[in-house]
């Protein structure tokens, strides 16, 4: 009969995938349960009814980490979720660095001073002290941790996106005691939301191969830009919508839109020529798909806080277009979940009587 | 397959199957003892670093015995085990060698200096 430990030690070992475990989990079981008699051999009865340490319950979740998101010389399947997740990570790690440089610009432009630009007579300055700039110019530490990772450097990414997230961990506490309601469920998602590309990261392990850095550099600039006429549209727009209509016009140009926008976009995109290319690995629809849920979420979330705000002529439109993002995203991820999971099945199959890329066994 | 550096790990998990085949709490044992206790693996980090030998060709099953009412997996070095980690320690050495004779060189100067 089996003890209280060893079936908490397997409770432990269902982190990792089941043909995982089919191939080495007696064997981790019978060392994990030798080294606990070891280790106090004078109480059997005591080790039995005991629990598996947080160091060997972590090393157990480090290996389900690293058997899910394979890098090089990973079977098909790791290597294509650990693929989708690192391109998660740059992604949002992508965001945070356009989102820093928008900020920059737009400050210097309501400022007045680009010359040759025409002022930005719709913005307001996003600071108002010399201190409250400094403190927005933090949001520049996201480029750092983005270009490491995009030129192969993923420990030093690692570390500087840690570093980078402590000024929005700061915003957001301060935000959240400062205020003079309680800690909104918006305030939290966006502290959750800001920090999804920090647990992708997880992902950059010692064999995740390089990024091929052009198209990521090239999507830095472009992606401010995009952002920056989204911008410039509605300050232009802005002066001329009745202030009832206000918000429906924010709504459509906020950060959520953005985000629903640029992925149901990316979607569309790789949908209609991903059958063109049915042996390719499905990394990109698996990574989109994965983007879905949290960008869902955060729109729904931050337009149900908006509607708070909004007048009774603003409730229809606002929830119309909200409605409309919701729907583009579920549809389109819903398509690219279906694209990925069937390329995914295909993977298994094929990469079954390969040899180097098999499910781990001991011959 | 890409061509990998060596973890710590790897290097004394091999470095413990050179003279005999070991299950998985010997290897454990061993590795303590080869380190002079600092690398202490846990079971969870033992078998990932396992399971990428034996996937390359590194270490294979040798035997599997009955032990207190488990079947304990006896685990051995390959001959391409062998090589690599023949490889890795002639690398490490050398590695060592040359800090070793900076180190002799640079000593008498800092020594004189304090």
């Amino acid at each position: 009969m089996s003890s209280l430990l060893e079936d908490r030690y397997r409770l432990v070992l269902r982190m990792l995938p089941s043909d995982y475990r089919q191939a080495w989990e007696e064997d981790m079981v019978a060392s994990f349960m030798q080294a606990a008699y070891a280790a106090a051999p004078d109480d059997a009865e005591g080790v039995e009814i005991g629990r598996p340490s947080f160091a060997e319950t972590a090393s157990v979740a480090a290996l389900a980490l690293r058997v899910r998101l394979g890098g090089t010389g990973a079977a098909p399947r790791p290597f294509v979720w650990g693929e989708a997740v690192r391109r998660v990570a740059l992604v949002g790690l992508l965001a945070h660095a356009i989102g820093a440089l928008v900020g920059v610009v737009y400050s210097i432009w309501t400022f007045n001073q680009l010359d040759g630009v025409i002022p930005l007579t719709g913005g307001t300055p996003l600071f108002g002290s010399l201190w409250a700039a400094l403190w927005s110019l933090t949001a520049v530490l996201w480029l750092p941790p983005y270009l490491s990772a995009v030129h192969g450097h993923h420990r030093a990414a690692r570390i500087l996106a840690v570093i980078a997230f402590i000024p929005v961990m700061i915003k957001s506490v301060i935000g959240m005691t400062d205020g003079p309601g309680a800690v909104t469920p918006t305030q939290v998602y966006w502290l959750l939301f800001a920090a999804l590309p920090l647990f992708a990261m997880a992902a950059f392990g010692p064999d995740a191969p390089r990024v091929r850095a052009r198209p990521w550099l090239i999507a830095l600039p472009v992606g401010v830009v995009a952002v920056m006429a989204a911008t410039a549209i509605v300050l232009a727009v802005q002066p001329h919508v009745d202030e009832e209509r206000l918000l429906p016009l924010l709504i459509l140009a906020d950060r959520p839109s953005l985000w629903c926008a640029g992925l149901t976009g990316a979607a569309v995109v790789h949908l209609s020529i991903e059958h063109r290319r049915p042996r390719r690995m499905p990394v990109w629809p698996l990574a989109l798909a994965l983007l879905v849920p949290p960008v869902l979420i955060l729109r729904v979330i931050t337009l149900v806080h908006g509607l708070l705000f909004a007048g009774t002529a603003d409730i229809a439109l606002t929830v119309t277009i909200g409605a409309v993002q919701c729907a583009a995203l579920i549809v389109t991820g819903a398509m690219l979940a279906l694209v990925a999971a069937r390329r995914l099945r295909d993977l298994r199959a094929a990469a079954e009587p390969a040899p180097g890329q098999t499910a781990p066994t001991v011959i | 397959m890409a061509a990998r550096a060596m973890t710590e790990p790897a290097f004394f998990i091999l470095t413990a199957l050179i003279d005999a085949p070991r299950h998985g709490y010997g290897i454990v044992g061993e590795v303590a003892d080869l380190s002079g206790g600092r690398v202490r693996l846990k079971i969870g980090t033992l078998y990932g670093v396992l399971d990428r030998l034996v996937t390359d060709g590194l270490v294979e099953l040798d035997r599997e015995e009955p032990h207190q009412g488990r079947l304990r997996r006896y685990y051995r070095l390959t001959d391409r085990g062998l090589d690599v980690l023949t490889t890795e320690a002639t690398r490490q050495a050398a590695n060592a060698e040359a800090a070793t004779q900076r180190l002799a060189a640079h000593r008498p100067a800092t020594t004189g200096g304090l």
